[in-house]
This record gives C-alpha cells, structure tokens and sequence, in this order.
C-alpha cells in the first residue's frame, strides 16, 4: 500500500458535504466513481477511491472483499501507468477555498487520556454459531481532571473511593452504545438510568525508578435505555418503533504511577446485554438481550492516536447537556 | 450496504494478501474456536470476577492486531494532495461514514 500510493483515510460524514477544496474535491472524484448521482436509500459516497491530485478518478469501488480491494488497487495502477498521473497538477476550483480544519468539535484536551475502545458481541449460550467477528472501534479522550478522579489519593491497600457519577456517565453517555454492526445514536442524559463506579487499591508495588505503582480495581455499573424512535432504515424499510438498551458491569485494572502522575495500564471492559436497534445499527433481525463486551486500553497520546471520539462534538466534555 | 466496518477487515485482508499469509489469515479472522468460546462464555458468566476471566474477555474483545493500523494513513484529504504531489504516487482514499480510523 505505502509502496504504490498515498494512503488517505476520511470521514464522508462532512467531506461530502462540505464546501472547502477538500469537499469539492472529494465531491468531483466521488461524482465519477460507484456511487455517482446516488441519493437513496442514502446520499453516502463512502468507499475506496483512487485517484489522482487534479481529482481525476482512477478506480473505486465500494466493498468488503480482499480480492476486490487488490484488483482496484491493480486498475488504479493501471491507470496511473498509462499516463493518467499528477501532471495536472493540484485540483483547483473558483470557489474552492482553504480546507477548514477537519477535526471538527472538540479537540484533545491538553494533558488528557486517550483510551481504544473496541466493541464487539460476545458467544452466546442459545445460539452457539452466533458470529462474533463484527467489531467497532472508538476513541476515548479524558481530561486531567477525570484522570485525576481515576488516580488513587491514598495508596494503601483495601482504599477505596467512589468515581463522581457525573464522570461515569459521561463516558456510558458517548461510548457504550451498540456500534458493532453499524452506527447507532449516543444515550440522552434521561436514556442513563445507572453509572456507578467503584476503585478500590488492590496492591502497591516499587518501580524501577524506585516510584510507586498502584493497583487499582474498578468495579461500576451501567444501564442506559432509549425509546424506539419510528424512523425507519431505507436499506431494509425496518421502523425502530421499540426500545434499545444496554445494562452492563464495568470492570477494570489500572496501575497509576503515583511519581509520574500517570496511568500506565487502564484496562477496562463494560460487559453485558444489549437490546433493541437503532435506524443504522442492523440489529433489527436481533431484537433479543444478547451479550456484548467494550475494552477499553491506554493509547499513547500520539498525534496518530488522536482520532477524534465518534461523539467528539462540542459537548463531549460537557456534564450537564 | 455493507457494515463499513467490514472494509477494515478486507482492507486488513489486503495487507495480510500482500505479505503472502492470506489464506492463515483468513482462517484466523473468521471466527473463534469453540473451545475460546466456551471460556469466554464462562468467564462472561462469572462477571468476569477473577483477574484471569477479565484478561480471557478482553483478549477476545480485542481480538487479533489490526494489521492496517500499519499504513501511514493520512487523515487529511488536502494533505493527501501534497504527499500524493511530493512521492509521485497516486491517493488511496478510504472514505466512510464515520472516521475509518476510528469509529465507522
């Protein structure tokens, strides 16, 4: 991939909308490619593009199949060979104006936390073949202050301390949602029914530096439900007209390096049962309880590692909205 | 339409094609051995109450490493452009609703 091209990954949600040269272009190389002049059941221009800097399609396509993604990549090349390359120059447009920032909403709280969450359904005990190789990623960002009422003031072993509600909530607020399939809409503060969390200090340890290293358990609780909201998905004509929810446990390890202020594990999994669809979601044909799992792990807060949160909006941070 | 998050798994499936390892790929990604799954099922059961439970689920959760998480995707359109201007190459462009390096 690095070898033959440019690898570039974007969000359609905005770029195909937008109005900057990144909008526009995009626009003009999607309006050649496989879903050109598509308004249903969705206006989406998602996919795999390859193309050149003027904006001049090369191949796309949009599919979950290796073997197809490899023959794109090989027409793409084809066509870059056959004299189709960069020597147009860079796409210009008389209205197109600089590219806003793309990182739209709320940007990385400096001194915060990053957290890689990946959601995925759990083996189920009345249906043995259930797949479980659908998955979801996400991104968690923690300000100093939440990180704060995560790190342990007293570390003696058997200390325990109550993580405010108001931080648990907005985490079970914007993350655990059932995005496995597909995408599905954050929970209203009314839709939190139960966010609780518990740390209690399991054991201390000297580092190398000859600092400290607190263990610490996290045991929580989270249980969140939304009334169905009648629309329907165009894909399937599906109505969500019932509820969707999820109730789970939330278990967790961290070790938190009292002499660096910092965690150096975060470990933690919300485990449980969701229920219900979303219009987007594709749960429709899997109304029923069934198991599902979050993890949730420490990233280093690299500028690759700082993908915005799917809810990464201007209130994300915020406790009361 | 297919879940997006199926193109990660072709587009993972692609670099595993490229490094010749495809077809152990394919066998390790396309579901889990019931004997995990059984384990997991236990361990899910239990509440996750021991600390070797917690690991057995998150391990599975996790699942294998993303192996497109290796390209140097550039999240940037425009930026595209200069790069694609400055090597000589053309863009690949993976565009989803949703971030495609994050939640699709």
């Amino acid at each position: 991939m690095k070898q033959d091209f440019v690898p570039v990954a974007v969000s359609v949600s905005y770029l195909q909308f937008q109005r900057d040269r990144n909008g526009l272009l995009f626009r003009k190389i999607a309006e050649q490619g496989h879903y050109a002049g598509r308004t249903k059941p969705t206006p989406t221009r998602q996919g795999l593009y390859i193309a050149t800097t003027d904006g001049t399609l090369l191949a796309s396509a949009n599919t979950s199949s290796a073997i197809e993604v490899m023959r794109l990549m090989q027409k793409g090349l084809n066509g870059w060979n056959r004299g189709r390359r960069n020597s147009a120059g860079k796409f210009s447009s008389p209205s197109a104006k600089p590219s806003k920032n793309q990182n739209r909403g709320v940007a990385f709280p400096a001194g915060g936390l990053i957290l890689r969450q990946t959601v995925r359904d759990l083996p189920r005990l009345d249906q043995p073949h259930h797949k479980t190789n659908q998955h979801n990623f996400d991104h968690v960002w923690m300000t100093p202050e939440e990180i704060k009422a995560f790190a342990p003031s007293n570390q003696n072993p058997g200390f325990t301390y109550t993580i405010p509600e108001k931080i648990v909530r907005r985490l079970v607020r914007w993350h655990l949602i059932d995005q496995v399939n597909g995408q599905a809409p954050s929970w209203s503060q009314a839709n939190v029914l139960n966010a609780s969390m518990k740390a209690k200090v399991t054991q201390v340890k000297t580092s190398k530096s000859g600092g400290l290293l607190v263990r610490v358990k996290i045991d929580g609780k989270a249980k969140c439900v939304a009334p169905g909201t009648g629309e329907v998905n165009p894909f399937n004509n599906f109505k969500v007209s019932g509820e969707r929810g999820i109730e789970a446990v939330i278990k967790g390890w961290l070790t938190y390096d009292v002499e660096a202020e910092a965690f150096t594990k975060f470990d933690m999994l919300a485990l449980g049962e969701r229920w219900g669809t979303a219009t987007y979601n594709f749960r429709n044909d899997d109304l029923k309880r069934s198991p599902i799992g979050f993890a949730f792990e420490l990233l280093e807060a690299k500028p690759e590692n700082k993908t915005k949160p799917a809810f990464g909006r201007s209130e994300y941070f915020n406790y009361q909205e | 339409m297919f879940s997006a998050r199926t193109l990660l798994v072709a587009l993972s499936g692609f670099v595993f094609l490229a490094c010749s390892c495809f077809g152990q790929t394919v066998q390790r990604r396309s579901g889990t051995r019931s004997d995990q799954r059984q384990q997991v099922l236990a361990a899910y059961h239990s509440g996750a109450a021991s600390y070797s439970d917690f690991k057995r689920i998150q391990k599975f959760v996790i699942g294998p490493a993303q192996k497109w998480r290796k390209i140097p995707w550039v999240a940037d359109l425009w930026q595209g452009v200069e790069d694609s201007q400055a090597q000589n190459k053309p863009m690949f462009i993976w565009a989803m609703n949703g971030d495609p390096l994050g939640c699709v």
